[in-house]
């Protein structure tokens, strides 16, 4: 079942230099990609090849210049955060920074549901205990702040704001670049568990190779704001058509020789 | 009696409460902030504990030395002056007119000021540019230069002095709110918070304003030392308050021929001064440094 398609998806702006000259600068163009529910897709490309752009279109942080964005057939791409937020959620790439450290964690973790659905007091702790449980925190965390997590809880926290609405989609911003490798991996089968139990399709911007080969079904190669090869992560990874994707790889394979 | 506490329980302090936490082990902090909290005692109910009316003169003790010296008496602790008024119960009405005048100043400043700075930096485009402009040119001008332009309109006098001194305030803390506001629009969190479908009102209250307490802090602190050196800078220079109000630097100017004769008469309402905006300066920056720490 297919549950967002994309369709020739947009988004140029204009620079100023100056009084008079303006620069018309391109952050991807003519994207169209499709996501069946409980799968997951790696967008992979350079850094400045319009990947993150597209994560912050696709969840609304920015607004696309053209194109749609289905979810299962309602276009949202010009509707409002209330509207969006409960089909599609982000995570960001740094939880130290998404996370405002005055506020403690049950308030930041309920702030959307006040937003944007009717329940009382005791069902809104109810599912923010549930909520903390389910990324393997414990109720008592609500009462925490930030600042006293350390950085695998803050992106737990993260992650577990993102859960809470019971989104359709999950968009995650190169959530695993700023963490260490062991919590790294703890967070991926964390992911992995959720993705499971919740039928919840997720899309991963991400950069290393093998770990988008562990998780993703479907991949997206980005360059210069263009898709230049989709298709399984299995088949293009084991065989790249496009120049960009042998390079890709090349590099990260390098690294792993030595 | 026995210890029952098996746990000790920890509690969570909120931010704040950590950097008062913090704050309190600042000793010197510490006592400047009882010092404040002293001379705005002086200020509020000065005019009940002064030894004598703010109209009193003594004839019989012009120019007494302060009690500490040989021929001083200590009815006029501070000594008297040339008309002999008693300079001490000057010093305590002049808490009211030098350190409660700038207080009112810069709390009305703040609210006003961080309003404007909070809807110029909450809107977009024009508006905000418009007012980011406008508040770049009044900012150029020192703020004695431009409460003297606002005085030499409006005449000399106290309420005058207060009403320029407020104008002459107002950009900063608007300027700053209004940095600090733009500043903190751009962050991760706010983000999140916007597109958790958060209204602007919301965004304000919970994402914003909590994390700016600390420009608040800081602000305010040299806006009341610029308010106190621009009161005292004013009535010195005579566009203040006029005598017989006992405003510190109007008493400053008024016995300045008496340097010689008399030095009393001019160091200690100097002193005042001095340790006054010292102590709203340790406090203030004791502050700003403890809330800085309770972040992480």
């Amino acid at each position: 079942m297919i549950v967002l398609s994309v369709n020739k998806l947009s988004k140029s702006y204009v620079q100023h230099h100056g009084l008079f000259s303006r620069k018309h600068i391109t952050a991807f163009s003519s994207v169209s990609f499709e996501l069946e529910q409980g799968k997951t897709l790696a967008i992979i490309g350079e850094s400045g090849s319009g990947k993150s752009s597209l994560a912050k279109a696709l969840t609304g942080v920015i607004a696309p210049s053209s194109g749609s964005i289905c979810i299962d057939g309602v276009n949202i791409a010009n509707k409002d955060h209330q509207q969006r937020c409960r089909q599609i959620r982000m995570i960001f790439q740094d939880p130290s920074t998404s996370l405002n450290p005055r506020s403690q964690v049950g308030r930041i973790l309920r702030s959307p549901l006040l937003l944007n659905t009717e329940l009382s007091e005791q069902e809104m702790d109810e599912r923010v205990s549930d909520a903390l449980r389910l990324v393997g925190l414990l109720p008592e965390h609500a009462q925490f702040y930030p600042r006293m997590l350390s950085g695998g809880q803050k992106q737990r926290v993260a992650l577990a704001r993102a859960l809470i609405l019971k989104p359709k989609i999950i968009v995650a911003d190169e959530v695993l670049a700023t963490l260490d490798v062991s919590v790294r991996s703890q967070i991926i089968n964390l992911i992995l568990d959720v993705q499971r139990q919740q039928k919840i399709s997720f899309i991963m911007v991400a950069h290393n190779l093998g770990i988008v080969r562990h998780i993703s079904d479907n991949i997206i190669v980005m360059h210069e704001g263009q898709i230049v090869e989709a298709g399984e992560t299995a088949a293009v990874l084991d065989d790249p058509q496009h120049t960009i994707t042998q390079r890709l790889l090349m590099n990260q394979q390098v690294k792993f020789r030595k | 009696m026995a210890n029952h506490d098996v746990f000790r329980e920890e509690t969570i302090r909120s931010p704040l409460a950590h950097s008062w936490y913090i704050y309190q082990q600042n000793t010197i902090g510490m006592i400047a902030l009882w010092a404040l909290i002293f001379i705005g005692v002086l200020a509020l109910i000065g005019p009940w504990i002064a030894p004598y009316p703010l109209d009193h003169q003594d004839v019989g003790a012009l120019l007494n030395p302060p009690s500490w010296f040989e021929q001083g008496e200590v009815h006029f602790f501070f000594g008297t002056d040339d008309l002999g008024r008693d300079l001490l119960s000057q010093l305590i009405y002049g808490a009211q007119l030098t350190f409660g005048g700038a207080f009112i100043t810069v709390i009305l400043a703040m609210l006003i000021g961080s309003a404007i700075g909070i809807i110029g930096g909450m809107s977009r485009g024009m508006q905000a540019s418009i007012l980011h402009h406008f508040l770049d040119t009044l900012l150029s001008i020192p703020s004695l230069l431009l409460a003297i332009i606002i005085i030499s309109v409006l005449g000399p006098g106290y309420f005058n002095t207060l009403l320029a001194v407020f104008l002459a305030l107002l950009p900063l803390f608007t300027r700053a709110v209004y940095r600090a506001v733009h500043d903190e629009l751009n962050k991760e969190y706010i983000i999140a918070l916007r597109l958790d479908g958060a209204t602007p009102l919301r965004i304000l209250r919970y994402g914003i304003l909590p994390n700016i307490v600390e420009t608040f802090v800081s602000q305010t602190t040299r806006a009341m030392t610029s308010a106190i050196l621009d009161i005292t800078a004013l009535g010195f220079l005579g566009l203040g308050a006029q005598r017989p109000l006992p405003e510190w630097g109007t008493m400053l100017s008024d016995t300045m021929e008496l340097v010689f004769l008399a030095p009393w008469t001019v160091t200690l309402p100097g002193l005042t001064i001095l340790a006054t905006i010292l102590i709203i300066n340790i406090v203030g920056e004791g502050l700003r440094q403890a809330i800085i720490k309770g972040m992480d």
